[in-house]
């Protein structure tokens, strides 16, 4: 099968020394698709192949580079400011996602986009934390009366919150999993690490996390650089005792179907190196026979070619399955089909415009 | 060989073929469009414009028509920056302005290897006279006077880009890009300019653009050393227009503001602006539309730094 180059060059950074000129060209544009030129400054710098970059385009490796180190530095001002205001209420949140993987030194962090910061706090301390947090300058953004109630009741987080000075948003969670969807598990059943003063999920909870994210999408655009993300998550087990107790939590936790895709996909697209026990450990999860041809037929697709306007109707059609897929997870239908109908005739009506403060 | 070598026809097929890649300032660009009437807007604005075939593109662009009811009503233009759309669809007609509007989002947005600042910057006797200013404040009008009468050069009407180590003004040639009533001023200083058509109705009122003068277009990797930064104003009733001098804090201050990439290079960012306040002189300019008087006022300027 045809493979893409950034695919190939994820597996395998050295075939970039192979590439010609104009597959240098797609490469680049290909980097930019996914937002994975900074991973790629980062995978050439630690395998040596820098010098092979043509040196007319090795300004925008370096400039993503620049861009991550930038976003970086900035998270850890941002999340000192958000533990300081938290600690007045005598709450210590758990970072979640790209804070968690650059405080815990995963390799997942190098080359990473950081947009924003996500915390996750017990339901009980939800309040008093949003209130520490509107003192020290965090306001939700503007938003329709109805959104902000769907936040509310359904979501796994609060709507995001944005600082009136730094602009630095923040996305305060109390699950992991909105509360209506059917993989959603009880967060007191979290592990946390501490790292170097801040409190994180356990290795195999942010793993966890991760592919629960990445699986319960409805939306990819960046998707191949979250399943590059899952490669080097996965790549830091490196016992079978880390696999092993993998299996276990995702058991216990009830997302085996979620891990069971996330192992699958991310072996058969960026070969990651998953232990065969683990692999056949994960197929009791497995979906029945059609279903899983439906998903072999479209995530495939859809992790690697984001959604653009010059797509092919196949990838459209990958697209639009799994967008369906992500609500009908989410939420269950009784649910979903008033919501949906209401989305649809707030964009009709253009009362969508018309937000209201808070 | 120039975008002006090709004719109409040929411009277009390559358009809605494999693209035609151009230096557009300092970068090499590939635009690909279905739309006709961009093959005429690039010869307007672009014609100097070396052709860059066979070698690297920064900057991979397609401008696309909305799909949908939209093909037949109304019809729009999307900017595609490799299958990314950064903005919303505009009226077709305005294709050109959308397309400038875009290649200044690449570089603001992309371009992270120097200080990228949101001012104009032309250049005479060696040294770069940066025109920072907010909206309206008439920077691209003057912009114009100095470069089409004055005997500038042209570095950039939109982003001014320093050296972090050597503090020089890297040049960025493009079309100016005028507003409203300074078209037809800057179309009235000489006979011969090439403007683009005049596109009404945009998010920015009326936009026509001048083309970059050919020497400008050429030397595009001649460094400008610091010289002049001058904050204009347009104020009726300032005859001839009005200097004072500006202390270096303060402009420190106002270029790290109007930088858009000053808090992600951080020291470096620092270092480029005061390395090269160092060497230069700050000014700010009241001036009352007399472009002849203010080409005239800034070019004595000039000479003495």
């Amino acid at each position: 099968m045809f493979e893409k180059l950034i695919v190939r060059a994820l597996k395998n950074p050295s075939e970039v020394k192979e590439f010609t000129p104009a597959q240098w060209q797609e490469f680049l544009s290909q980097g930019y698709q996914t937002g994975l030129l900074a991973r790629f400054y980062f995978l050439f710098k630690t395998q040596t192949l820098l010098q092979f970059v043509p040196p007319p385009l090795s300004w925008h490796f370096n400039s993503a580079h620049a861009l991550s180190l930038a976003h970086r530095r900035d998270i850890r001002i941002e999340v000192e400011h958000i533990e300081r205001a938290l600690k007045m209420v005598g709450i210590q949140p758990v970072l979640l996602k790209g804070v968690a993987y650059d405080l815990a030194q995963d390799k997942v962090a190098e080359g990473r986009v950081f947009s924003d910061v996500d915390i996750f706090i017990s339901k009980t301390e939800l309040a008093s934390a949003e209130h520490a947090l509107g003192l020290h300058g965090w306001n939700m953004g503007k938003m329709t009366a109805y959104d902000r109630s769907y936040y509310r009741r359904w979501m796994h987080e609060l709507p995001p919150m944005i600082h009136r000075e730094r602009g630095m948003t923040l996305d305060v969670h109390h699950s992991l999993l909105p509360v209506t969807c059917r993989y959603a598990f009880d967060p007191t059943e979290l592990q946390f690490d501490v790292s170097n003063g801040h409190c994180v999920l356990s290795l195999i909870d942010r793993i966890i996390h991760a592919f629960c994210h990445l699986l319960m999408e409805s939306e990819f655009e960046k998707g191949l650089r979250d399943l590059s993300d899952l490669d080097l998550l996965f790549r830091q087990l490196d016992t079978a005792a880390q696999w092993n107790q993998l299996l276990t939590r995702t058991e216990q936790l009830g997302v085996g179907r979620l891990c069971f895709y996330a192992l699958r996909y991310v072996h058969l697209v960026l070969a990651t190196p998953v232990p065969d026990f683990v692999l056949q450990g994960s197929q009791r999860w497995a979906p029945s026979a059609p279903v899983l041809g439906l998903m072999d037929w479209a995530f495939p697709k859809v992790l690697v070619n984001a959604l653009s306007m010059t797509a092919s109707w196949r990838i459209k059609l990958a697209h639009f399955l799994l967008y369906l897929r992500g609500h009908w997870l989410r939420m269950p239908l009784h649910l979903l089909a008033p919501h949906l109908a209401r989305k649809a005739w707030m964009r009709i009506s253009g009362s969508a415009e018309q937000e209201t403060a808070i | 060989m120039t975008l002006s070598d090709y004719s109409l026809s040929q411009l277009n097929s390559r358009l809605s073929g494999d693209g035609v890649c151009f230096r557009s300032g300092r970068f090499v660009s590939r635009i690909r469009s279905p739309i006709t009437e961009v093959a005429a807007d690039l010869l307007r604005v672009y014609s100097g414009a070396e052709v860059c075939e066979d070698q690297f593109v920064d900057f991979d662009i397609e401008l696309l028509p909305s799909g949908g009811y939209r093909r037949f009503y109304k019809p729009q233009v999307n900017f595609s920056f490799n299958g990314y759309l950064p903005f919303q669809p505009l009226p077709q007609e305005q294709s050109l302005p959308l397309m400038e509007w875009g290649l200044n989002w690449c570089v603001s947005n992309h371009f992270q290897q120097a200080l990228v600042i949101h001012a104009a910057v032309v250049e005479k006797y060696g040294r770069a006279l940066i025109l920072p200013g907010q909206p309206g404040a008439g920077k691209s009008t003057l912009c114009a006077a100095l470069v089409s009468v004055g005997g500038f050069r042209l570095l950039s009407d939109e982003l001014t880009i320093i050296d972090c180590h050597s503090a020089q003004v890297l040049p960025n040639p493009r079309p100016i890009s005028l507003k409203n009533k300074a078209i037809d001023i800057v179309a009235g200083l000489q006979s011969g300019l090439n403007l683009s058509r005049t596109v009404r109705d945009t998010q920015k009122g009326s936009v026509a653009l001048l083309q970059a003068p050919p020497g400008s277009v050429a030397s595009w990797n001649l460094t400008a050393s610091p010289g002049l930064i001058v904050f204009p104003k347009f104020k009726a009733g300032s005859e001839g227009g009005t200097l004072q001098e500006l202390s270096k804090g303060e402009t420190f201050l106002q270029l790290a503001n109007q930088s858009f990439n000053y808090p992600i290079l951080a020291e470096q960012g620092f270092n480029a602006i005061s390395r090269h306040l160092d060497q230069a002189q700050c000014y700010r300019f009241d001036y009352d539309g007399d472009l002849t008087a203010a080409v005239d006022a800034l070019d004595g300027l000039m000479q003495d730094v």
